[in-house]
């Protein structure tokens, strides 16, 4: 049997797809009205989810205008990663300082004009998607496309900030939770921002399916934090 | 410190030690160590509005007496409040938290025990300990467990609970687990109303009384514990019993209790509780009772029998399920 580029891109985001839903879902069930730490993750894994999905349909099941939206909305998706892992990190395991109420207003408002703006063609001019990776053009406004990324980046190191600054005076327990999270954060920091952002500002959008996949050594983690034993 | 932040009272009644940046063990013995004690902690007031009440010091006794201040702090407080943290010695955590469970019932407001692993301020003789807990766990766990208890501290809990290691234990099923350094603290019946794992997750389905709040402000009475050995006679006779208010004897599940001493207790003529978790053979003059912790049935009767709640028959109220404490 012949695997084609496209079929194993499919296959790789539906299964990160079904991850990062199903996480999402078994997060939120297990109660968000107490508990920051479950409503970020389940946030974060649902935008997760909503990635793998958007490049889904962008690439292969949707052509024209649809296609277009679909992979306009793969970068609001990310926006929405990132935003949720810059206030779990800051609530995960508790918090140990608190942000301005003004700061976090700017945040937000920032990266709903991004998210906004990335459906407008001050983000993409033009866009082609041929039946397979190497016909793809997508022609970004690179100055918007900088600012993206740098906001992106920002937020995500504010997270890992806010993770390392809780590593010192803490239980060896809480400790570990955090640095093994940091190190899931990094792997996913690294192949996120390599595949999906500086490869397409490149103009190579042939590995964009490697980046939603990410967000799964998180997910193992947690699950592994979440049923370790077996106590009723 | 935040907007919104829940009000929470911090009781402190022993259990307060804590290694600070070079080691050294602190804790809180008086009302002017509180200052230096929290600044170990800086999380706490960004968690809370915090409220550090001072009831009894590290190297006080923890008994019915001091349970009794806390209770009148806990009942003065309620309406401020929108949880109760209660810091208290871990040999004695287990009863004080059911001590609060009967006196204080149906309150709204939720009350969380914890404790550090070590309690009293002498370091010397517990230098060994300290250090095996230092190298393991890199510190004595009070930082964690007061963290977990007042983030728990501003959710709804039915009753009492104890916070430690990674478990939310009702008091009512709380039994020391000595085999297990981070969760000495284990549920009876292996089922815990929440656990810290990926954040604290609270249990959903918690069932909650809607009977009216009861506080009962007096004093626990002071019974005799005993353990019965059968064969070994009990050797006191009832001027030595004069203090006591009952008398709770721990049998044995599967043979009576002699005869010698089944007249002894008819003579006494003191309300006396024959315990034992799996079951009791009835004895005349006894209450008999089963199928709750052993430190349930003892709070519990110390409860049953203090003033305020003696107009009540006591055989009635020891045989009631008053909070689920009698597992099925």
């Amino acid at each position: 049997m012949v695997i084609t580029t496209l079929s194993l891109q499919n296959f790789t985001l539906i299964i990160a797809g079904a991850i990062n839903l199903i996480m999402s879902i078994l997060v939120f069930s297990r109660g968000v009205k107490h508990s920051k730490i479950n409503l970020y993750f389940s946030l974060f894994t649902f935008f997760g989810f909503l990635w793998a999905i958007s490049l889904l349909f962008s690439k292969s099941l949707f052509f024209g205008l649809a296609a277009e939206i679909s992979y306009r909305t793969a970068y609001l998706a990310a926006i929405g990663i990132a935003m949720a892992l810059f206030y779990f990190s800051y609530n995960f395991p508790y918090k140990n300082k608190n942000l301005n109420i003004y700061y976090q207003l700017f945040i937000v408002s920032l990266a709903i004009i991004i998210s906004v703006l990335g459906y407008s063609k001050v983000h993409i001019i033009d866009f082609y998607n041929g039946a397979n990776a190497s016909n793809w053009f997508v022609d970004y406004y690179k100055p918007f496309y900088a600012f993206y990324s740098l906001f992106f980046l920002y937020i995500i190191f504010s997270g890992m900030y806010f993770l390392i600054s809780k590593l010192k005076n803490i239980d060896i327990f809480l400790k570990r939770q955090i640095i093994i999270f940091l190190i899931t954060f990094i792997i996913g920091l690294i192949i996120g921002a390599y595949f999906n952002l500086w490869l397409p500002y490149m103009e190579n959008w042939r590995y964009e399916f490697a980046g939603p996949i990410c967000a799964v050594f998180m997910n193992v983690y947690v699950f592994n934090l979440i049923f370790p034993k077996q106590e009723k | 410190m935040a907007k919104n932040n829940k009000k929470i009272f911090l009781i402190l009644a022993g259990g307060t030690g804590i290694l600070n940046e070079r080691g050294y063990l602190l804790s809180v013995q008086s009302k002017d160590d509180i200052e230096d004690w929290l600044a170990q902690m800086p999380e706490l007031n960004i968690l809370a509005d915090i409220e550090p009440i001072f009831v009894s010091g590290e190297d006080d006794i923890l008994g019915s007496d001091i349970w009794h201040k806390i209770v009148a702090v806990i009942s003065d407080k309620a309406t401020e409040a929108d949880g109760f943290v209660v810091v208290s010695k871990i040999d004695q955590l287990i009863n004080t938290s059911l001590a609060l469970t009967f006196t204080l019932q149906n309150l709204k407001q939720t009350i969380v025990l914890t404790s550090s692993q070590v309690s009293g301020t002498s370091f010397i003789d517990k230098k060994e300990i300290i250090g095996g807990l230092k190298n393991k766990y890199g510190g004595l766990g009070l930082r964690s467990n007061i963290i977990n208890a007042i983030q728990i501290a501003g959710q709804p809990l039915p009753f009492p609970a104890i916070i430690f290691g990674t478990r939310l234990i009702p008091a009512t099923k709380a039994i020391m687990d000595l085999s297990n350094n981070t969760n000495i603290f284990s549920s009876i019946d292996n089922d815990y109303w929440g656990k810290v794992d990926f954040g604290i997750n609270v249990k959903s389905n918690l069932s909650y009384s809607k009977q009216k709040t009861k506080i009962y402000t007096d004093r626990l009475a002071d019974i005799l514990i005993l353990e019965d050995i059968p064969g070994v006679p009990w050797s006191f006779d009832k001027k030595a019993l004069a203090t006591y208010r009952g008398i709770f004897i721990t049998i044995n599940p599967y043979q009576p209790l002699e005869k010698s001493k089944q007249e002894q207790i008819a003579k006494w003529k003191l309300p006396t509780i024959l315990y034992n978790y799996q079951l009791t053979s009835p004895v005349k003059g006894a209450v008999n009772i089963s199928h709750c912790t052993k430190n349930t049935a003892i709070i519990k009767a110390m409860w049953a029998l203090s003033s305020k709640v003696k107009d009540n028959k006591f055989e009635d109220l020891m045989a009631r399920n008053i909070l689920g404490e009698f597992l099925e």
